[in-house]
């Protein structure tokens, strides 16, 4: 291990971020200069060779074609409700069960809303949903998607059914050792997702307060009671749903819990009341409420009746599945890293993929429409024109930066630039554990990918250094499911579904932050829980 | 269409077959690869300079 060539092997992060943030550069032409210089140093330090160069990029390639047709689908959704005139009366409604409190509709539809997408649908769906009904709702496009990207992270570990979580306990071997070990991962885990939660909630108000009511301090103290709320009965259902082991549901009980009680008893606390003698707006049905809002409810039910009915979810997944075949590989000048031989890699159930839900929701909500004759002349056109034109930017984006990072995992350089923290820090190891999933989370733009990266480093730092095995796997999993919020492949998806395209480095600079001060408060309770002796 | 919108949707294509024929000459040995990758390096190129 290298200083030099751990600097090197972190240059190309580095560079997408400099390029990004500092010098405005579009996230498209960033994405191709970062390509080129992992090429560079992943051939010239890393002695990758040819089929690993080609590897890594036609994985990465590959691995975009689930975030685009989520972001092209939905893009599409949006834009035929749009057309209908829907939204007016969806934001009529929501303004009037929330007293017109446009801090509790934030907190609602941009935090709650997506956790309980994301416990059915992750991979982007979440933002993709909430993101246009907060701009529909008349708030600012670029604060509404870094709220829907923090809003639905937290429960990410615990999302999309549990997949998140089975690659955690499926990959370490401590949770296979009994079940009670299996037991403290999941609880572990849940407490530091609540903790993440907590914070999540704070950072919505920050970012809402320096954005759009550029009060940060009274929108704190404003929202706080309803962030200490939401984090108590979505944290506490999400723990419990994993005390009672059933932790795959654990992020759709508790987006359940939190939008219920949220919209319940949120408007009737006294600070959230209008104040006296405030006039009510114009009162909306629930009928009509319900007819406009008919192409989101569809989209839920879809994705529920899907993901949820077994015998459904087998019998589409097993009509095909689409992966590339590719050969084992070995680094060269002695070093030992490579990949093993894939049949099909990062194979796509075509028929389950959440783009493919997005597409039968947007088919049936059309339908929908024009049979309640809401639905202009033209407007399939109109929506399909403006589809185009929101999302290509997002797509340019998302292609040359995805083939950055899955060439630098291809060539060992993710992993590399992991172990060195882990032999620099020592015992103050816990604090710096959730910064690798981050990097993982970062770099891959996924939680998933991020805990299949470094579950077993994380694990065997942990083993090595006496401490809570645990209470790390935890730090890991909840900071890799944080990170959603801030990957450029999340921020691209953002922009894509808000038609705010070019404006990815604006989103990373406030994420990043939000990021940091999350991961380092969760690494300094888990540095603070392992002095104390828990989790052993 | 927006001129600057054709322009990507073109910088688009020519990535997805710049990186089409990469797969297709991986395993054919590596020269046929250096190629791929030099044609995929020019679709990239190609990319950069249309957004």
């Amino acid at each position: 291990m290298s200083i030099v060539t751990w600097v090197l092997a972190l240059a190309p992060i580095v560079l997408v971020l400099v390029l990004m943030l500092a010098f405005k550069v579009s996230g498209a032409r960033a994405g191709v200069i970062a390509w080129v210089l992992t090429a560079a140093i992943a051939f010239f330090v890393f002695h990758a060779g040819p089929d690993i160069l080609g590897a890594g990029t036609v994985k990465g390639l590959w691995s975009t074609i689930n975030v685009l047709y989520i972001i092209w689908s939905s893009m599409f959704l949006y834009n035929v409700v749009n057309e209908t005139g829907a939204f007016k009366v969806i934001a009529a409604k929501f303004t009037e069960m929330t007293n017109g409190n446009k801090l509790l509709q934030l907190l609602i539809l941009g935090w709650a809303f997506p956790t309980f997408i994301q416990g059915v649908c992750g991979f982007g769906v979440p933002v993709a949903v909430a993101t246009p009904l907060l701009i529909g709702l008349g708030f600012d496009p670029l604060m509404s998607v870094i709220t829907a990207l923090l809003g639905h992270s937290w429960g990410i570990a615990y999302g999309s059914l549990g997949s998140m979580y089975g690659v955690l306990t499926g990959l370490s071997n401590y949770p296979k050792e009994s079940a009670e070990n299996l037991m403290k991962v999941g609880i572990w885990g849940a407490i530091f997702c609540t903790i993440g939660c907590l914070l999540v909630g704070f950072c919505i108000l920050h970012n809402y307060g320096s954005k759009s009511t550029k009060n940060v301090g009274k929108t704190m103290a404003e929202g706080a009671i309803a962030v200490v709320f939401l984090t108590a009965v979505m944290g506490a259902t999400l723990i419990g749903m994993v005390a009672i082991s059933a932790p795959t549901l654990g992020c759709f009980a508790a987006g359940a819990v939190g939008l219920i009680l949220g919209t319940l008893v949120l408007p009737k606390l006294p600070m959230y009341k209008p104040a006296e003698g405030a006039e009510a707006g114009e009162k909306t049905s629930w009928g009509e409420f319900l007819k406009n809002f008919s192409g989101y409810l569809i989209l839920v039910i879809v994705v529920c009746a899907i993901m949820l009915i077994n015998p459904i979810k087998t019998a589409l997944n097993n009509i095909v599945t689409l992966g590339l075949h590719f050969n084992a590989n070995q680094l060269g000048g002695g070093l030992t890293y490579g990949n093993a031989e894939v049949a099909k890699y990062s194979g796509l159930k075509f028929f389950t993929m959440p783009g493919s839900l997005i597409l039968y929701s947007t088919a049936l909500a059309i339908l929908c429409y024009k049979s309640l004759g809401m639905m202009p002349e033209g407007a399939l056109g109109q929506a399909w024109q403006k589809t185009i034109k929101q999302s290509i930017g997002s797509t340019t984006t998302v292609i040359p930066l995805t083939m950055m990072a899955m060439l630098m995992v291809e060539a060992g350089m993710t992993k590399y630039i992991a172990y060195g923290i882990a032999m620099v820090v020592g015992n103050f190891y816990p604090i710096f554990s959730p910064f690798i999933a981050l990097l993982g989370g970062y770099v891959t733009s996924s939680g998933t990918s991020s805990n299949n990266l470094f579950t077993n480093l994380q694990e065997d730092v942990a083993t090595v250094l006496g401490i809570s095995v645990p209470i790390i796997l935890s730090c890991q999993t909840a900071e890799a499911a944080l990170s959603n919020s801030f990957s450029p492949g999340n921020a691209a998806l953002g922009t894509g579904v808000s038609g705010q395209s070019g404006r990815e480095g604006e989103i990373l600079a406030a994420t990043g932050v939000y990021n940091a001060i999350q991961s380092l408060v969760l690494g300094v309770v888990a540095f603070v829980l392992i002095k104390m002796g828990l989790g052993m | 269409m927006p001129k600057a919108v054709v322009n990507k949707l073109l910088g688009v294509c020519a990535v997805v077959v710049g990186v089409v024929v990469l797969y297709v000459t991986l395993g054919m040995g590596t020269t046929a690869t250096w190629a791929g990758l030099a044609v995929t390096l020019a679709a990239m190129a190609f990319l950069a300079s249309k957004c």
